[in-house]
């Protein structure tokens, strides 16, 4: 068995001075320390408020989901595994995990009546993908800079940015699963030679 | 360790930004404690994730601020996992990555680098060196 290495700096190099810095803001504040906690939610609290508001939509519902989300950040210091990744990577799947979680309890979601008017052929197809893409709001502008393709764009918006599950994009825009499956995964792999790019 | 699940397998993108339903997830831990290197391909998904979060940041109020660090006064800090072998159900809600609560963190061994396309796709590239 090799020796285990870290995994998270990729190529090129050590680790940058900031994934490096928030890695030991985590190590701290998992002993207890406010003070490193307080510096690493000012430090991150933009991207985990974007992924908050991108996937529950509304800006009250996105405080609460970063500010659980954080409580658990700071209850859950001590397990984050620096040789699993980076600080950030560990926070923002904590985010999204509640951010998703509270839009799939929240059953009179209008995401949800507009999966449904869609099913009942009360809205055209197309009409129904238009309405979803007439939402485009400024991060989804950014994310099509991102990911080159459109198709992948269509199904990674709805999924990264708002919290849509494979079968409901399935669902949403008559694919069959296996092909919006393979478009998240593509389109994660496209987005990651693009914002990995020095 | 290779895949025992080819379903979970292919869910791995969807799992890493929560884009499954709750037995979908439950299918895809089961096979993360199981499968190393899905447990690697998820951290890098991860990083995809948090690197696509960099570019779409958003400001909260300063109230959040304010009201986390009073939280936080009440809570107490978990103790870190204990180390489990390896293949034993361990879920955490802590480490790890990707919109689910994470596959178990600390156990990991089998941990290999560098082995799979998205391995060797990183091995190229280089997410996540961007940092803001």
């Amino acid at each position: 068995m090799p020796p285990r290495k870290r995994r998270h700096p990729l190529p090129g190099g050590p680790p940058g001075p900031s994934d490096e810095a928030e890695a030991d803001l985590v190590r701290r504040t998992s002993l207890g320390d406010h003070a490193a906690f307080e510096q690493l939610y000012l430090l991150t609290r933009a991207r985990a408020f974007g992924v908050a508001l991108g996937v529950v939509r509304d800006p009250t519902a996105a405080e609460d989901v970063l500010q659980e989300a954080f409580v658990q950040v700071w209850s859950s210091a001590g397990r984050f595994d620096v040789d699993r990744g980076s600080a950030a990577a560990w926070i923002m799947a904590i985010v999204r995990h509640r951010a998703v979680d509270l839009v799939r309890t929240s059953a009179a979601s209008s995401r949800r009546d507009l999966a449904h008017h869609h099913r009942s052929g009360v809205v055209a197809h197309d009409s129904t993908v238009d309405l979803l893409l007439g939402r485009l709001d400024a991060q989804e502008v950014r994310l099509t800079l991102v990911v080159l393709s459109p198709p992948q764009r269509v199904v990674l918006a709805l999924a990264y940015l708002h919290g849509y599950s494979h079968a409901e994009i399935a669902r949403l825009l008559r694919l069959p699963l296996g092909t919006v499956k393979s478009r998240i995964r593509d389109g994660l792999a496209r987005a990651r030679r693009v914002v990995g790019a020095p | 360790m290779t895949p025992a699940d080819p379903t979970a397998h292919g869910l791995l993108g969807a799992y890493a930004l929560g884009a499954v339903d709750e037995r979908e997830r439950v299918a895809v831990r089961a096979h993360l404690v199981r499968c190393a290197e899905c447990r690697g391909d998820l951290d890098e998904l991860a990083e995809v994730a948090a690197a696509l979060a960099a570019t779409t940041p958003a400001a909260p109020p300063a109230g959040v601020r304010l009201r986390v660090m009073s939280e936080i006064s009440r809570v107490r800090p978990l103790p870190p996992v204990p180390p489990v072998p390896a293949g034993s159900a361990a879920d955490t809600t802590a480490g790890g990555a990707a919109g689910a609560p994470p596959a178990p963190s600390p156990p990991d061994v089998g941990r290999r680098r560098g082995g799979s396309s998205l391995g060797r796709a990183r091995a190229r590239i280089g997410i996540a060196r961007r940092r803001r």
